[in-house]
């Protein structure tokens, strides 16, 4: 290196820069800017294959398909929406974006490419962000779709439909967890804790015989407790053949699973059958005997 | 008031509030506790020369009612299609960064070493302005780089780097 004639003080040039400024710098230049860069002495040459500067390209352009990936796996929902852009995981980050990349440059006209471009890229537009939020929600997958919704409005805040859907399981959500010191009901996908225990203390109520099964009378008791009214025979062996029956007799994981599919719809409901019961649909703490 | 001193042993008066742009220096105050006692104590700064701790402070002073910037870029949010832009820089930040080559750098070193996020991404937004659509060899003429690799080197890198090349 001639370094007696230059300007700068030796030690400070372009390619004696921190790894962290280099990597600024290439995070603000074009990958063909970064590929130049890279070619242009020893020094610089890493920029071509780093994975922190390749990856954060790979994620302004082309959206970032691990984060959703991970927000799918966590919904349950992994095995079977697959993302047909995602490449080996297995390959470099560099790699993965040349390989975009040249998909893209391959195509002749500017109109098809940007076609291409939204039609094979997350980040492209924020419906598709959407539409796996929507698939989390009707999974029950709320945390997942609200993070799979911030990311589609990072992406194109234009979208309306994200906001209305955020709105409503934010609504949700607020409802099953609670408010301020209200006891959650559910805990992720599942019932929680406190509200698993309230509800086996109320099925143990109903099961006279103490055989961990609710019989059909005994269900229809329970029902008539809660809404008033009997039911059909009919109805009461269909509810326990769809939630989980023993020899026609309603099991405790079937009454838990009854439940969840309730509070998952409206958890108000559930509050409101609690108090019923004689608990506290808030505190899910049993009221005193005097308030029955 | 917060007392630096750089290289050359010259001592700097700062708002403390204007200071804490630098997490560095943010997190040397919390460490050390109330500013009363700091005060008469300066901060030694061997790394950054006077003339370039002046344009930190003037940069600070400037940028003092920003919201101060974590990781990433300011810039990458409003950005609709998701791509960072590089071109879009204030006038002043434009005017603050006409400087020589190596005092550019020296500002680039001392804006990573004191933790100015905000600062290094200006600073290297316009060092990647100054490579922009260049091609290798007008980079090293721009940065005065010479070529270092063997012809065997050069076809790897070549071949390496092929794939962003237009057809």
């Amino acid at each position: 290196m001639t370094s007696m004639d230059l300007d700068a003080p030796l030690g400070c040039q372009l390619y004696t820069l921190p790894e962290e400024a280099l990597r600024t710098v290439a995070q603000h230049a074009s990958a063909m800017d970064v590929c130049h860069l890279a070619k242009v002495c020893r020094s610089l040459r890493w920029l071509a294959k780093d994975d922190t500067v390749w990856r954060s390209k790979y994620v302004d352009v082309y959206g970032d398909v691990d984060t959703v990936k991970e927000h799918l796996d966590a919904a349950g929902l992994a095995p079977h929406v697959s993302l047909a852009a995602s490449s080996e995981p297995t390959i470099e980050w560099w790699q993965r974006y040349a390989e975009r990349y040249q998909v893209a440059r391959d195509v002749d006209h500017d109109e098809e490419a940007d076609e291409l471009h939204a039609q094979t890229t997350l980040q492209a537009n924020g419906e598709c962000y959407y539409l796996l939020a929507f698939i989390c929600y009707v999974a029950n997958a709320f945390r997942p779709a609200l993070a799979l919704l911030e990311m589609g409005r990072d992406a194109d805040d234009t979208y309306t439909p994200i906001d209305e859907l955020e709105a409503e399981v934010i609504q949700l959500v607020e409802k099953a967890e609670g408010t301020g010191d209200d006891v959650p009901l559910l805990a992720g996908r599942h019932l929680s804790d406190e509200l698993a225990r309230v509800l086996t203390d109320i099925f143990q109520g109903f099961d006279q015989d103490g055989d961990q099964h609710l019989s059909l009378d005994e269900l229809d008791a329970f029902i008539f407790f809660s809404n008033g009214q009997h039911a059909p025979r009919e109805f009461l062996q269909h509810f326990a053949a769809n939630y989980g029956a023993d020899a026609g007799r309603l099991t405790l994981d079937g009454f838990l699973a009854f439940f969840l599919q309730q509070t998952l719809d409206d958890p108000e409901e559930t509050r409101k059958d609690l108090a019923k019961h004689g608990w506290n649909g808030r505190t899910l703490q049993k009221e005193p005997a005097s308030a029955l | 008031m917060v007392k630096l001193t750089s290289s050359e042993g010259t001592e700097f008066d700062v708002e403390r509030s204007v200071i804490e742009r630098s997490l560095l220096i943010k997190n040397l105050l919390d460490d050390v506790g109330e500013s009363d006692t700091c005060a008469y104590t300066p901060i030694p700064l061997p790394n950054v020369s006077g003339p370039i701790l002046a344009k930190v402070i003037e940069y600070c002073e400037h940028h003092r009612n920003d919201p101060v910037v974590g990781h990433g870029d300011a810039d990458a949010e409003l950005d609709a299609s998701g791509a960072r832009v590089s071109d879009e820089i204030d006038e002043w930040d434009m005017e603050f960064c006409k400087v020589d080559q190596g005092t550019l750098f020296e500002m680039i070193l001392a804006a990573n070493y004191l933790d100015i996020r905000s600062m290094l991404d200006l600073t290297c937004k316009t060092v990647a302005n100054m490579i922009k659509n260049k091609t290798p060899e007008e980079i090293r003429k721009t940065f005065n780089i010479t070529n270092d690799f063997s012809p065997e080197e050069e076809e790897q890198v070549q071949r390496e780097n092929a794939w962003c090349e237009d057809r």
